[in-house]
């Protein structure tokens, strides 16, 4: 039982990880939010919302 | 509907920090000219029904760099409700020359007199009503560091929005090319719009080519249009651009006269220029830029960072790999998901976290510098000593950029308008240490070197070294060849940091760090834990008889005359192109290090199985050198916008590592061992 929730929970945060970074970078068509470690600077044409 | 409020203005005159303020954004400001590349958006603070666009810095409104080109299609085709020129009020004169150009568009301006705090500390008076009515323009005085006047600039945009129609006109020009550009108007009223009327007509009289191939005249047109302009040339013997020009600085000049009053007396120096007679000394300049990045590494990587090591090793090391490891194994936890998480992603992510309070901390000098201003003067050293060697200074503009990441820096390539100049500055820009490497060269530098600040901050000198030598030989090829496009700079003038500014340029660059450490770097940890576990034929291996130990065994000899033949370093530099920081955490992971503080035995230990002081230092350089990460790549494909480009870079990236790393190893063997 314990083997199934931790391996739920490590394959579920790696797999949201992949996910998020294929999708993003599928959208936005560059690896800008696959995270570049210390980038400065924005990504290309970044839109700022408040709500 | 939503408004749109734009801002316009010279590079380095605040307007990224203004609309930081007015948006609540965190966009990247940086204290040389330059940084914003393209527009950016957001929405009022205040009020959501405001659009306020961020427009790259440009000096006019001419189509010579791309920065021009963005803002003037965006002026001229987007057309917002209104235009805040934020104008530098310590360059009153200059500044007031995009000002003439705005208004011509049409577009209702109100100017903010930016940086109008500095202007009083001097001594100086501006009078701002008498602008006002110099310029036809509401004028407000503000300070977007000190958030002075941004509440009566927010009201004033909104009243002049409300009240709609079009700013009054100015004559700027003499009398004759008045009436050269009214000829003009009368020919071309039909074609475009009312509003654009003044501006089509300025830039006809130019010979603006792309506003003669945007308006549709007729062959007769344009050659009415060509005597109109011959006509007044002749008179003033001048070309019709540099007749604009001049009518425009005598016109500025008459307002600056007028409104400006204890204005310093030429050849008096102010504390930044007494500053830059030291600092940008053709003599003391390059020492003092050396001694000044050992100082950073120091500070930042061999005594105050490994302060706090500490504290990260207990966290990684005794809570989370222990603890934890042994608490999944008591409640019946299958041993090879224990490893995965423990092992792989914990040791790994442990292991590039290790290194986040010296990162921290370096970045913390990083934006300092920047903030006080010195980067910019590192830029203007960097030029002179770039023309002698046949690049253009412009091309050191994003490699101080890449100092934090190759992507952005990469981008940044593309106020380099000279083609062969812009794809040279690409291959070469990911030759300065960016953010990732840094972890690498720390775990190095802390098991061979653990005394000496030169080994880490010597990356940076190599980096320049290696982009001048490689410019040298670059622009021998027949690619490459030709004049470096000229470089303008203006030299921001040297102010107290503001510390919240530096905090977050900090934070924004470790967040970023860490995010990746999260991301990135936790799903490489777990591939790579699973390929040094299992074998091919996908069972629990020993480590020497796993995956990734094969994969490292077929291509570590092509290391050995590196000096690093093992197959655990082999590995490392293969999944260093996922992201440089898996470079650490393959280590972490291979070698069971968990976390790693410098000059700790066990770290020199295990890391003394692959390598020796030489080898160790060969190795640095070949990651300084080899093709960048995947990011970084993939930039370079966009930018340069061709497959066999790319290619090229890479090739040429990873073959000066080899060179360099070969000759590091095999010199520094016969002297050292």
């Amino acid at each position: 039982m314990a083997s199934i929730i931790v391996a739920l929970l490590i394959f579920g945060f790696l797999g949201r990880i992949v996910f998020k970074m294929v999708k993003s970078t599928k959208e936005s068509g560059s690896f800008c939010s696959a995270g570049c470690g210390s980038c400065p600077l924005a990504c290309e044409e970044k839109t700022f919302n408040h709500s | 509907m939503a408004h749109t409020i734009a801002l316009a203005g010279n590079p380095n005159s605040g307007k990224t920090s203004l609309f930081n303020e007015l948006t609540g954004s965190t966009q990247y400001v940086g204290n040389w000219p330059g940084v914003t590349v393209e527009k950016k958006e957001g929405h009022l603070k205040q009020d959501r029904h405001y659009v306020v666009i961020d427009l790259p810095g440009i000096y006019s409104l001419s189509p010579y760099t791309l920065e021009e080109v963005i803002t003037r299609d965006y002026l001229v085709d987007g057309r917002p409700d209104v235009v805040i020129n934020v104008v530098d009020a310590t360059n009153l004169e200059r500044n007031l020359y995009l000002t003439t150009q705005l208004l011509e568009t049409g577009i209702p301006v109100i100017i903010a007199l930016n940086m109008i705090d500095i202007v009083e500390k001097r001594g100086e008076v501006i009078d701002a009503p008498a602008l006002s009515l110099a310029t036809g323009c509401p004028v407000v005085e503000t300070s977007a560091v000190t958030k002075r006047g941004l509440k009566e600039l927010i009201n004033v945009t909104k009243n002049r929005i409300e009240k709609g129609g079009s700013p009054t006109i100015l004559a700027t020009f003499s009398q004759s090319t008045e009436k050269a550009i009214s000829a003009i108007h009368a020919e071309i009223a039909d074609t475009v719009p009312p509003e654009l009327l003044r501006w089509y007509s300025v830039k006809l009289f130019e010979r603006d080519e792309q506003v003669q191939q945007r308006v549709a005249l007729s062959e007769t047109q344009l050659e009415h249009i060509e005597n109109i302009v011959k006509a007044v040339e002749e008179e003033h013997d001048d070309s019709a651009e540099g007749i604009i020009t001049n009518d425009r600085y005598e016109y500025l000049s008459s307002i600056a006269n007028r409104v400006h009053t204890n204005r310093r007396a030429l050849g008096t120096l102010t504390t930044s220029d007494k500053i830059d007679r030291i600092v940008t000394n053709r003599f003391l300049a390059l020492p003092l830029f050396f001694l000044i990045m050992w100082g950073v590494y120091y500070i930042s990587i061999q005594s105050v960072g490994e302060f706090f090591i500490d504290s990260i090793e207990l966290l990684f090391g005794d809570i989370a790999s222990d603890t934890l490891g042994v608490w999944l194994l008591n409640v019946g936890t299958h041993p090879w998901l224990v490893g995965l998480l423990v092992d792989g992603i914990i040791a790994g992510v442990g292991a590039v976290l290790t290194f986040v309070p010296q990162m921290m901390i370096l970045f913390f000098f990083l934006s300092f510098m920047e903030d006080v201003g010195y980067m910019a003067r590192v830029a203007f050293i960097m030029d002179r000593i770039f023309r002698k060697f046949g690049l253009s200074g412009k091309s050191f503009i994003p490699m101080l950029i890449g100092t934090g990441c190759s992507v952005p820096a990469i981008m940044a390539t593309r106020t380099i308008e000279n083609q062969r100049d812009r794809r040279m500055t690409i291959m070469l820009t990911p030759f300065i240490p960016c953010g990732a490497k840094l972890p690498v060269f720390a775990l190095l530098v802390g098991a061979f070197f653990p005394n000496s600040a030169w080994m880490a901050s010597s990356m940076y000198l190599i980096g320049i070294g290696a982009v001048i030598v490689s410019g040298i030989f670059l622009k021998k090829t027949k690619a490459f060849a030709g004049d470096p496009a000229p470089f303008v700079m203006e030299l921001p003038p040297y102010h107290m940091p503001r510390f919240k500014s530096v905090l977050l340029h900090m934070w924004e660059r470790g967040r970023e760090f860490i995010k990746k450490a999260g991301t990135i770097i936790a799903v490489a940890s777990a591939a790579i834990w699973v390929l040094q576990s299992t074998s091919w034929s996908l069972q629990f291996v020993e480590t020497q008889h796993s995956i990734l130990a094969s994969i490292g065994r077929f291509i570590a000899p092509v290391f050995k005359p590196l000096g690093f033949g093992q197959w655990e370093a082999a590995v490392a530099t293969i999944t260093g192109l996922l992201a440089k920081e898996t470079i650490v955490a393959t280590f972490g992971i291979v070698l069971g290090l968990g976390t790693v503080a410098e000059g700790d035995p066990s770290l020199v230990a295990s890391v003394s199985q692959f390598f020796n002081p030489v080898s160790a230092y060969a190795f640095m350089i070949f990651t300084l050198f080899a093709a960048p990460c995947v990011a970084a790549i993939g930039a370079t494909r966009r930018e340069m916008n061709s497959v066999g480009w790319t290619a090229t870079a890479i090739l040429f990236q990873t073959g000066v590592a080899y060179f360099a790393a070969m000759v590091v190893y095999q010199v520094g063997s016969l002297l050292f061992l």
